[in-house]
């Protein structure tokens, strides 16, 4: 088996037709990513899924995609189990109803091989899109000046859409969301936890993703039972770190 | 406030002719050159219309404002406001007039000389430039307010932002201003409004200009994959909204800002809803006590949920960690104090939290999904006795609280075991259960001799608020059926009026006592208190640990100290008679009095020592 350098994941669950805009999103990254010698899988976890969903999933034929069908009811639990299949010395995500600027993979394959540290990657800003509205959202990069690590702490600074080393995944499994009980937010305490290992987010100088705005998601539905970030010991790390900034524990050879 | 106003002069009637500055300065005893220094700065057309007595009076109006106004505090001109002027540069003053320090040194030193609304630095740097004057400024508001779009005074950012305003892009940006000065109106609307200075700048938000092409780039490639991003304009992206964690909400801000003060691993954190001087707030204080003995101080915190740091602080050890969220969020309303302790909690992770009639923390416990914070801490209430509302109804957190939301907290620190076994006869607690209310006495600390020597023996102390609860209307009864007794009221303010209650010659109302130094046990013959509710008062504890004959309503958790063995309990809180009863019997056989206030202090130490409440709060820690 040829050595893989990303696998794609794409996340997904009941988008129906939404979801073939990502698959597209992913295959132009993905041609862009071939088109520099980088080799990528996609797989895409389908979380219980409807059956629109899984049909364009199948159907879609610009890609060879791994489909897997999952039973998690979770975000986290799928991300999880997504990293279990992967082969990719680096694992992306992309939410079933996102889009990835088409030159996403590449460019983050560049900068993360030239970080010696290990790093977490996001894109620089982010396009909310919906049918009615659109703004801005921009990532911070924790080697810039003027980030505060703190606000980490009552904001989740990055979304979901990360790009790392597939071990990086695996020594960090997400945790499992639990709404119904008040705790969610898998992505703002996966960052939390990951910055408490020393891990480093990162900034993808020249990149976008376009994240959709629905009228109901599942981030919407954690605001609205004002869930509660699931258990990290980000603040434990910063209170023993003091209010230094934080320096990061690991470095990688290459 | 009227001895700070100060009358004004009255001018002399007569008319004297005009004097040369000399001659003035020698009649009023002035400095020969202070008149001619002064002069320049001296506005005598706008002083006589400000001040028709001086016109009236037929006076120079520089002598007036040399001889009276000057220390007067009137204007010399409408430039100078003296009284401005030597607040803001009091400290260089040096025994010189206002107007006579700016002459000498102010003018020199670019001191400011009138308030009138503005913030000339701010004005300055916001509409003309640092080196502009205060006549400026005035002067440009005059000119250019004609919309009544300028402001005196503002924010600070808006000083920074002003370097990356481009009127051209805010006119093509918002050409809904029309022909509004661009600058003024982000300054008094587009800032608030969230408008962008120019095409390409948000504070904090890096190079959008570079970040916004890549965007359009990018979507471009993308165009016609998904009909909702098409359907954006990705030639307008100089107008979308930023957003990101680099700025912050009011809200997230404040969090930030007092977990950054934290800072430290907290093993307990105790949350109250004031920090006075209540038995509520002394029952808190003992447990950060006991906690900070148990995991060591630097590992506690307290936090006041609605009220600010008030005096019950003094019972807090030294070094003790105290955060209140109005020093954080000013002027909260209860939703956000209650989202604020969750989110903090959710944070801190303290491994118990101690809810001390915290507002915030049970409406945190009453949240639907409540169950979440449990993840993060164990919770423990204290619990004292009910309150009554005018009609009788019982409110506070054991009646309207408690039984909504029993599972929440692990273990409930009751003060006293009457009230405990009224809560579980109230909500039929089932056995099962009983062991969450767990009977924790004050502590009190408990002296070892009883021999009283009173100079008053016939006068008894009485302590409370004038209000219904503490039956002030029966404390006069009393007294009329005590003539041969004086009982001193030391009474806080309540509901009722003390001229309402219609006091016999043998009752005095003092002043509250200083809970520094707490009631003046000593001087009296009897302890008097009388009360329709309550759980185990801390002025009865302080009485009880102080060897005074003590006759009182026997209420809420009052039992568990006053009996007929400890002093001279009244069955009926309404009846005089009983109390009257009491009294004499306590100050006609000292004898009797000593053996029970003797028996008190043995029920004191064995159940209101610091030691067993202690061990209470580490069995409790070390179950947690």
């Amino acid at each position: 088996m040829n050595k893989i350098d990303v696998t794609a994941v794409i996340n997904a669950h009941r988008e129906g037709l939404m979801v073939a805009s990502t698959l597209e999103s992913v295959a132009k990254a993905v041609d862009v990513a071939h088109g520099q010698g980088i080799s990528v899988e996609v797989i895409a976890i389908a979380d219980r899924p409807d059956d629109v969903t899984l049909k364009v999933l199948e159907n879609f034929d610009r890609l060879p995609i791994d489909i897997r069908v999952a039973d998690n009811g979770d975000l986290a639990e799928s991300r999880n189990e997504a990293v279990g299949y992967a082969n990719g010395d680096f694992v992306a995500f992309v939410d079933g109803d996102d889009l990835w600027g088409p030159e996403w993979i590449a460019r983050a394959v560049n900068a993360a091989r030239k970080e010696t540290r290990e790093c977490v990657w996001h894109p620089e800003v982010n396009l909310y899109f919906s049918d009615t509205t659109q703004w801005l959202f921009h990532h911070p990069d924790m080697d810039s000046e003027d980030f505060d690590v703190w606000r980490q702490m009552v904001i989740n600074c990055w979304t979901a859409l990360s790009f790392a080393r597939r071990s990086v995944y695996l020594s960090h499994p997400y945790v499992r969301n639990e709404i119904s009980k008040g705790t969610g937010y898998e992505d703002w305490s996966w960052n939390c936890t990951t910055i408490a290992r020393g891990i480093i987010h990162k900034t993808v100088p020249d990149t976008c993703h376009f994240i959709r705005k629905k009228s109901f998601s599942m981030v919407q539905e954690t605001n609205t039972n004002e869930a509660l970030v699931s258990r990290h010991d980000l603040y434990s790390y910063l209170s023993t770190q003091g209010m230094k900034k934080v320096e990061p524990v690991a470095g990688l050879t290459s | 406030m009227l001895g700070i106003l100060k009358r004004r002069s009255k001018a002399p009637a007569s008319q004297p002719a005009p004097a040369p500055s000399e001659l003035l300065a020698e009649k009023a005893n002035i400095p020969q050159d202070k008149p001619a220094l002064l002069e320049r700065f001296f506005d005598r057309y706008y002083y006589l219309r400000q001040n028709v007595d001086v016109v009236n009076a037929k006076i120079d109006p520089l002598k007036h404002y040399l001889m009276f106004g000057e220390r007067e505090g009137r204007r010399p001109s409408p430039d100078f406001d003296p009284a401005f002027y030597a607040k803001r540069y009091a400290d260089t003053l040096k025994g010189l007039g206002p107007l006579e320090h700016f002459a000498l040194h102010g003018q020199k030193a670019g001191n400011v000389t009138s308030d009138e609304g503005f913030d000339y630095d701010w004005y300055k740097r916001v509409y003309l430039s640092p080196a502009a004057t205060d006549a400026d400024c005035r002067k440009h508001y005059q000119a250019e307010n004609q919309h009544g779009l300028l402001q005196k005074n503002g924010n600070e950012t808006l000083i920074a932002l002003r370097e990356h305003f481009i009127p051209n892009e805010y006119l093509e940006l918002y050409p809904d201003i029309g022909d509004l000065d661009p600058w003024a109106h982000f300054v008094s609307a587009g800032h608030r409004e969230g408008r962008h200075v120019s095409r390409w700048y948000r504070k904090g938000f890096g190079d959008i200009k570079r970040q916004a092409l890549e965007i359009r780039e990018q979507g471009w490639a993308l165009r016609g994959i998904d009909i909702a991003l098409d359907r954006g304009d990705l030639s307008a992206l100089d107008k979308l909204a930023s957003s990101g964690c680099q700025v912050l909400p009011a809200f997230e801000e404040a969090l930030m800002q007092s977990l950054k003060d934290v800072a430290s691993e907290i093993s307990s954190l105790v949350v109250v809803g004031a920090l006075g001087i209540g038995g509520a707030e002394r029952y808190a204080a003992n447990i950060f006590r006991s906690l900070a003995a148990i995991h060591g101080i630097e590992n506690i915190a307290i936090l006041v949920t609605e009220g600010g740091i008030g005096q019950g602080a003094q019972w807090l050890p030294a070094g003790a960690k105290v955060f209140a969220i109005s020093d954080y969020l000013a002027g909260a309303d209860r939703p956000t104090r209650a989202r604020f302790v969750r989110r903090f909690i959710s944070v801190i992770q303290p491994r118990t939290t101690y809810c001390v009639n915290s507002r915030a923390l049970w409406d945190a416990a009453l949240h639907p999904k409540n169950a979440a914070l449990q993840n993060y801490s164990r919770f423990f209430a204290s619990l004292f006795c009910y309150d009554y509302d005018s009609k009788g109804n019982r409110v506070g957190y054991a009646a309207t609280e408690f039984w909504q939301c029993f599972d929440f907290f692990d273990t409930y620190l009751v003060d006293n075991e009457p009230f405990v076994q009224e809560l579980i006869r109230q909500f039929s607690i089932p056995a099962s259960h009983r062991a969450k209310l767990r009977v924790v006495h004050s502590p009190v600390a408990v002296g070892t001799t009883l021999k009283r020597t009173v100079d008053r023996p016939m006068r008894v102390l009485w302590c409370g608020r004038l209000a219904r609860q503490k039956l002030p209307f029966v404390v006069s009864q009393i007294a009329g059926l005590c003539p041969d007794t004086h009982i001193d009221m030391y009474a806080a303010a309540g509901d009722t009026a003390a001229s309402a209650l219609n006091l016999p010659p043998n009752v005095s109302i003092m002043p509250p006592y200083d809970p520094e130094k707490g009631a003046p046990f000593d001087d009296y013959g009897a302890f008097l208190y009388t009360s329709l509710w309550d759980g185990i008062p801390t002025v009865m504890l302080d009485a009880a640990s102080s060897g005074i004959p003590i006759i009182g309503s026997v209420v809420g958790g009052i039992g568990d100290v006053l009996t007929d063995e400890t002093g001279w309990p009244v069955s009926d809180p309404n009846d005089p008679q009983k109390y009257a009863n009491g009294l004499r019997d306590a100050l006609s056989n000292p004898a009797e009095a000593e053996r029970r206030a003797q028996e008190m202090l043995r029920r004191l130490e064995d159940h209101h020592s610091w030691n067993a409440f202690d061990a209470n709060v580490r069995q409790i820690e070390h179950g947690a």
